[in-house]
């Protein structure tokens, strides 16, 4: 009998971007029922261009979600062109969801994390990055238990001084463009944050998931899996 | 003759059982004595049992590791979990740990 894969990717970007081909083909290739959400509210913009995947210019999930259905046909894709906030938290993220994050405040991290923490299963991998480091979060819970800490134990997601980009006033979605261009971000470490993630997807799947964070650092090479 | 082959090709092993006991007692005593010398030092993804750290100061060693271990100046400084200033001395056997929040970006 077939396994049902439900996965959701929130943020379509940097990170979340470049996640989104090689899961793909991934579930191309499994012998299970898979459907992958994309979720996000932002569009692509032409200074996106050095760091993100797109042809159109338009929503990031259903642009993202219009080139994947193209090449990978097997694979059952949905998007929700909106930010994932405390109105729609429930109905996107649900029982048995594997959940890709990949977006750039901790607000949103603290919501997603929180929302978890009230199923009996999932699994979510939260992915963020500096400049030329990085670290990957998992949070599973099974059994209506957690197997690894939340993203909520960490004091700056817990006590996050951001906001979630859906509750952004005009205003202060134009300051949050000034802070990304004043503040930039390197190709090279969304790619390497995306691959991490999706090496604990798979770690996950083979029921070898021992550690709960890796960090990353492509200047020294370094990686340090932290053993739960 | 099989035996010939397998004495033969193992001219530089020993096999008796005492000496094999009493070898991986050393090795694992020196070890642990190397190790209990050593302060961990972490940052990150960055991690080193280092040597000749005994009597350093964490202000010190955040000096001389800032461009290795990519540490910013501002880290705080965690010695067994707890939060230590940068005079803290450190012994053998310590870990040290610039502690480094979640990444925010990636969007």
């Amino acid at each position: 009998m077939k396994k049902t894969r439900k996965i959701k990717v929130i943020g379509s970007g940097g990170i979340g971007g470049h996640l989104l081909e090689p899961l793909a083909r991934y579930l191309s290739y499994v012998d299970d029922y898979c459907e992958v959400t994309v979720i996000d509210g932002d569009s692509y913009e032409e200074r996106n261009r050095e760091r993100q995947i797109f042809e159109d210019f338009g929503n990031k999930a259903e642009e993202s979600v219009k080139l994947l259905k193209q090449k990978f046909p097997k694979v059952h894709f949905r998007h929700k062109s909106e930010y994932v906030t405390e109105d729609n938290i429930i109905t996107t993220i649900r029982e048995g969801d594997v959940i890709f994050l990949c977006v750039d405040n901790h607000a949103t991290r603290n919501l997603v994390s929180e929302r978890v923490e009230e199923l009996d299963e999932a699994l979510l991998i939260s992915g963020g990055n500096d400049y030329t480091d990085g670290d990957v979060i998992v949070y599973h819970r099974q059994y209506g238990k957690d197997k690894t800490p939340s993203l909520h134990s960490l004091p700056e997601i817990a006590n996050h001084t951001d906001k979630n980009p859906g509750e952004f006033t005009n205003e202060e979605r134009q300051g949050c463009q000034e802070e990304a261009q004043a503040n930039p971000q390197l190709l090279f470490m969304n790619l390497d944050i995306a691959s991490l993630m999706l090496n604990c997807y798979y770690a996950y799947e083979q029921n070898k998931l021992n550690f709960h964070r890796v960090y990353s650092d492509i200047l020294t090479q370094a990686r340090r899996a932290v053993r739960r | 003759m099989a035996q010939d082959r397998m004495e033969g090709g193992n001219e530089n092993v020993s096999r008796t059982p005492d000496s094999y006991a009493g070898g991986l007692d050393d090795q694992l005593l020196e070890r642990a004595e190397a190790a209990l010398s050593k302060v961990r030092v972490v940052h990150g993804a960055n991690e080193q049992y280092l040597d000749n750290l005994d009597g350093k100061t964490v202000g010190s060693v955040r000096k001389s590791l800032k461009e290795v271990f990519n540490i910013p100046g501002d880290a705080t400084a965690l010695v067994s979990g707890k939060e230590v200033q940068d005079d803290f001395i450190l012994d053998g056997g310590m870990t040290l740990e610039f502690f480094k929040e979640a990444g925010v970006k990636g969007a």
